[in-house]
């Protein structure tokens, strides 16, 4: 359909659904319709050529006069004085009079009728039944009847006995008098017109005032063009869902990472359980020295000691920490212990990540990252976690130097902490010489100690045959995490309360 | 890394002028607090490996004007003599005597402090060194030290009133119960007496009562005992630039071995142990990334301590840190400023990436958050009660701490499953229906492993609220495992977390895969959960395999 047809056409139209022809009056009664609506939309469906006159058409209407009504009511006078008969026998016209409430003239008219049909008889002043057939004055009361319920009935929608009952009946009791009215008046037939035929037939289905759900069915067959949706107040409260959603300190290190990679990272992963030596030896960390101290080491209960180190490394390394091995370095000058290298600990370092790549062929040039949970024996508060989450690396390259070492940490600063002004500071770890600490100014936090680097000393690269230098690094942003995610207790990052979650999981600026 | 309180008014007059935050570089120091009231400075320490720093005295020296110790080339005032029995005991002394220094009661703390930090992070309880301070008024020269056995000596010793023997001592003295492990297994124990037999000390454990130091004391005599030659010898040096610089006398006393040592049967101390260091421009600009003259080196270096002989360059004796040149050029470097050098980013491209585990992993996340799942995170360390009591897990081994620091974090997980109900457990007022899943590192014991275990990623989902079901649960699992194009089944098992008869393995071609099911009511209730819970737990490493084969195939 190319139009859009208003409510009252369609139901208009839809009366023709079984009729081929309808006067006006009919279309507003089918359609429901009062008759000022239902004459503009059949004045509108014309002018769309929907809709025609088939035939205008003089009819003859009969209806009951006001006298017709009350006989409909009580019986028309004849059928009233035979049921009288019937019940008394014989009566004096004056008792008939008294007991049926009738003008003595209208008794004496109607006993006149019931004479000349010989259904009763006169003696003197006394009137008797001489027939029970009555059929025809039962017929006259009953099409009255009938025409009460109707109102108006069409001739043509009559039977002969009942056309000629009420032409015999009509005005023949002097002009106020009558039962049946009989008036002429000229009627319009509509008829669809062939498009209005096509129009109706895509028109199907019950015609409704207002739908509020919108429906597949209704869209399926068009109905949706037939109804009216009813408007919401859209100003309510919904009824409120759960989404799905990243962990909000998930979302944070997939960010870190991301930044990573786009920077040519490549990320190194690797065992929870780790042996001291990779943790601690291969970093040149002397097995009795205080620089361990400064490690606190969960110890696995069992097994105790992995079953192998690579023999070479583990030569080399142990000749490393004895006299400097095949490095320029005095080495730590203590006997290593090879037994303690194998004993099991939960990984305390991701740098433990750093030197395992040493080890195994990397890129030169090469950059490599690590997110690695750690393990710290440390007292549980508001600022350590039993295991937690260490950002790592290593960048391996012939053309490593001091100052690409700042230019690292400076690209760090601004990648991580928006941040362009920093500080490097002089710092101590066992495994890098030179080592520096970077400070980055913070909007929010001031100044932050964001991470420390360096370069890995001699003795960590030379025993695994790696002869260029190697940038070292770790980051500390677990700060940065906690503000990310507005949280001041850092045991809050894993906190196992939904409802936490939830609120923290709200998109933030950055990052 | 130690942390020291100095005071301001003491730091200030050593150095000869104020302190700047600049100078607290050259010392790899932090003010992590400063007490107005007293003037004292609370310091952390970063260098784990510079015990000369760790007092104010080492502070000062390094960022103060240099000075030039000669104490060591004077001729020994007297002897000490070394047992022969002490080789396999306690091996090292080295002894010196301090004269004229004003020791106030402030002073006298702060060396007592000097001397437990020294011995105790440096000497690591004591083990590799202990210092015994001394009345040099009460001694007669030489000192003799000596062993003798647990019940042959006994003597008043310091914070006691009566006499004790050496067993005693260990047994009964509060430094004996914290110190005597670094005796355990000897049948003899060392002394230090004088030459009229008294009894100075019990190292490492206790000093004697007649040469007790008290404030105001003018003169000391000074003992290091060790296993370590190096770290005795450094020990001493330390303590004499010290003394010399807060204007004492050193006066050496030499030590006299039955024995060989690194340095000889006959040790001077204190003694300047440094080993020279070749100064090479190259190194120097290969390291830094730009060229330095020689001149401007050999001036840091001897700002920062060093002797310069010629190409090589002599750590000052109270550092034994030097261990390759990269020390030194460090030490340079620090004293030229970090923020005069001027950064410069690696240049060089490399690919980055990260790790076909990880990106499947990922992808498997992204798949259950679009199933509007919540991801949560956990600990890796656990308890025996929240995988086996609380959520019944099937017995198994698994990597268990030795060092228990507390029950809650004392194993690591092989299950994330407990972590799903921890969350469910504290999180009843969250509006249901909830959906949530880890994806994590879990570990598990295999003792034919090198590492005693295996560190895979697991991942688990489970539901609750009112209705939640088995076939909810495996609705999620089936579209996953539509989404990565992979076959699965069930295998109905008994599992003691579960509901019986509505918990099964997954499997993918009879490989195991994971577990799904409808938790059991007794474990809800062991966790406070009262909604019923479904979930599913897949082992990833193990799906990634399988799928990568099928991914061959297809």
């Amino acid at each position: 359909m190319e139009e859009t047809l208003h409510p009252d056409e369609i139901q208009a139209l839809r009366a023709f659904s079984d009729s081929l022809s309808l006067a006006e009056e009919d279309i507003s009664r089918i359609a429901g319709l009062p008759a000022d609506r239902s004459r503009k939309a059949i004045s509108w469906l014309i002018t769309r050529g929907y809709l025609e006159v088939e035939k205008e058409k003089l009819s003859t209407i009969a209806s009951l006069t006001e006298l017709g009504k009350k006989y409909a009511e009580l019986g028309i006078p004849e059928l009233r004085i035979i049921r009288m008969l019937e019940r008394n026998g014989v009566a004096s016209i004056s008792n008939i009079a008294k007991d049926i409430d009738l003008e003595e003239a209208e008794i004496r008219k109607s006993i006149g009728i019931l004479k000349r049909q010989g259904i009763v008889q006169i003696e003197g002043e006394s009137l008797g039944l001489t027939s029970k057939s009555f059929n025809h004055i039962i017929r006259v009361q009953r099409l009255i009847e009938n025409m009460a319920k109707v109102g108006k009935i069409d001739f043509d929608n009559l039977t002969d006995e009942e056309k000629s009952i009420i032409e015999s009946m009509h005005r023949k009791r002097g002009k106020s008098k009558g039962i049946f009215r009989v008036d002429e008046r000229k009627y319009r037939f509509y008829s669809l017109t062939e498009k209005g035929t096509k129009v109706l037939s895509e028109l199907k289905g019950e015609v409704s005032a207002e739908i509020s759900q919108l429906t597949p069915e209704l869209l399926k067959d068009g109905k949706w063009k037939t109804i009216s949706l009813r408007k919401y107040n859209i100003g309510l409260k919904p009824k409120r869902i759960v989404g799905g959603g990243k962990h909000p300190y998930a979302r944070f290190l997939d960010f870190v990472r991301s930044k990573f990679i786009a920077m040519g990272f490549v990320e190194i992963t690797g065992s929870l359980v780790e042996n001291e030596f990779w943790n601690m030896d291969a970093l040149y960390m002397p097995q009795f020295h205080s620089a361990r101290d400064i490690h606190d080491i969960y110890f696995v209960k069992e097994p105790k000691y992995s079953k192998e180190i690579n023999k070479k490394l583990l030569d080399n390394v142990a000749r490393t920490h004895s006299t400097g091995g095949d490095t320029p370095s005095r080495g730590w000058g203590y006997t290593f212990d090879k037994n303690r290298a194998h004993r099991l600990i939960l990984r305390s370092q991701g740098t433990a990540l750093s030197v395992r790549t040493l080890a195994s062929n990397p890129q030169i040039p090469g950059k490599y990252f690590a997110i690695a949970r750690c393990f710290r024996y440390d007292k549980i508060d508001a600022t350590h976690l039993p295991d937690f989450f260490q950002i790592e690396g290593i960048v391996l390259s012939k053309d490593i130097n001091f100052k690409t070492l700042l230019g690292l940490l400076e690209l760090f600063a601004k990648e991580f902490a928006g941040s362009s002004e920093i500080k490097f500071v002089p710092c101590y770890f066992p495994f890098t010489e030179p080592s520096v600490e970077l400070d980055v100014w913070h909007e929010k936090m001031g100044w932050v100690e964001l991470g420390g680097a360096g370069i890995f000393r001699r003795e960590v690269t030379y025993p695994f045959d790696i002869k260029v230098p190697v940038i070292a690094w770790g980051l500390g942003l677990d700060r940065m995490a906690m503000l990310t995610l507005d949280i001041q207790d850092i045991r809050d990052l894993f906190a196992p309360d939904l409802e936490f979650i939830r609120r923290r999981r709200i998109c933030r600026q950055s990052p | 890394m130690p942390t020291i309180t100095v005071r301001k008014a003491d730091l200030t007059t050593l150095i000869g002028r104020k302190l700047t935050n600049q100078d607290l570089d050259l010392v790899k120091g932090e003010i992590i607090e400063y007490d107005e009231l007293q003037d004292q400075l609370k310091l952390e320490l970063k260098d784990t490996n510079r015990p000369d720093l760790w007092c104010t005295e080492g502070i000062a020296r390094e960022i103060g004007p240099q000075k030039e110790y000669a104490f060591t080339k004077l001729p020994a005032y007297s002897e000490t003599f070394v047992d022969q029995s002490l080789e396999k005991i306690r091996p090292f002394i080295a002894t010196f005597i301090a004269r004229n220094i004003s020791l106030d009661e402030a002073l006298f703390l702060e060396l007592l402090e000097t001397q437990e930090r020294l011995a105790d992070l440096y000497g690591r309880k004591r083990d590799i060194i202990a210092i015994g301070l001394h009345n040099l008024e009460k001694i007669t020269f030489p000192i003799y030290y000596k062993t003798a056995a647990p019940k042959e000596i006994s003597f008043i010793p310091l914070g006691v009133e009566e006499q004790m023997t050496l067993d005693e001592i260990l047994e009964k003295h509060p430094k004996g119960r914290t110190y005597g492990y670094t005796l355990r297994g000897q049948d003899r124990y060392p002394v230090l007496l004088d030459s009229k037999n008294m009894l100075l000390s019990f190292p490492p454990i206790i000093n004697g009562r007649d040469t007790e130091l008290k404030p105001g004391d003018k003169d000391l005599f000074v003992d290091i005992t060790g296993k370590d030659l190096d770290s005795v010898i450094l020990t001493a040096n330390i303590l004499a630039t010290n003394f010399y610089d807060r204007g004492a006398h050193i006066e050496p006393l030499k030590v006299v071995y039955p024995y060989k040592t690194p340095y000889g049967n006959e040790v001077k101390t204190p003694f300047d142990i440094a080993k020279p260091i070749k100064i090479r421009l190259s190194e120097f600009e290969k390291l830094l990334g730009e060229p330095f003259d020689l001149k401007t080196i050999k001036e840091k270096l001897m700002e920062a301590g060093y002797r310069i002989d010629g190409d090589e360059a002599f750590p000052p004796l109270y550092r034994n840190d030097c261990m390759d040149s990269f020390d030194m050029i460090e030490d340079f470097a620090i004293r030229i400023g970090y923020h005069n050098f001027k950064p410069e980013p690696p240049q060089e491209y490399t690919i980055g990436g990260t790790t076909p585990i990880r990106s499947f992993a990922d992808t498997i996340r992204e798949i259950l958050i679009g199933c509007g799942f919540e991801e949560i995170m956990s600990n890796v360390l656990t308890s025996r009660d929240e995988l086996f009591s609380k959520t019944m897990l099937p017995n198994e081994d698994i990597i268990e701490v030795e060092n228990v620091m507390s029950l809650s974090y004392s194993v690591l997980r092989h299950s994330i499953i407990p972590a799903l109900l921890k969350v469910e457990s504290s999180s009843s007022k969250a509006r249901y229906p909830h959906k949530i899943f880890e994806l994590g590192e879990v570990v598990i014991y295999d003792a034919d492993e090198n590492l005693g275990s295996k560190t895979l990623l697991k991942l688990a989902a489970s539901i609750s609220h009112a209705v939640a079901n088995f076939s909810e649960s495996h609705s999620y699992l089936d579209f996953l495992f539509q989404q990565l194009n992979l076959p699965y089944s069930f295998n109905p098992v008994n599992h003691s977390s579960f509901i019986d008869g509505r918990v099964g393995e997954i499997l993918v071609n009879d490989k195991k895969l994971g577990i799904i099911g409808e938790i059991h009511p007794q474990v809800l209730e062991n966790w406070g959960i009262k909604t019923p819970l479904s979930l599913f737990e897949l082992n990833i490493n193990a799906l990634y395999e399988i799928q990568k084969t099928y991914a061959q195939f297809q």
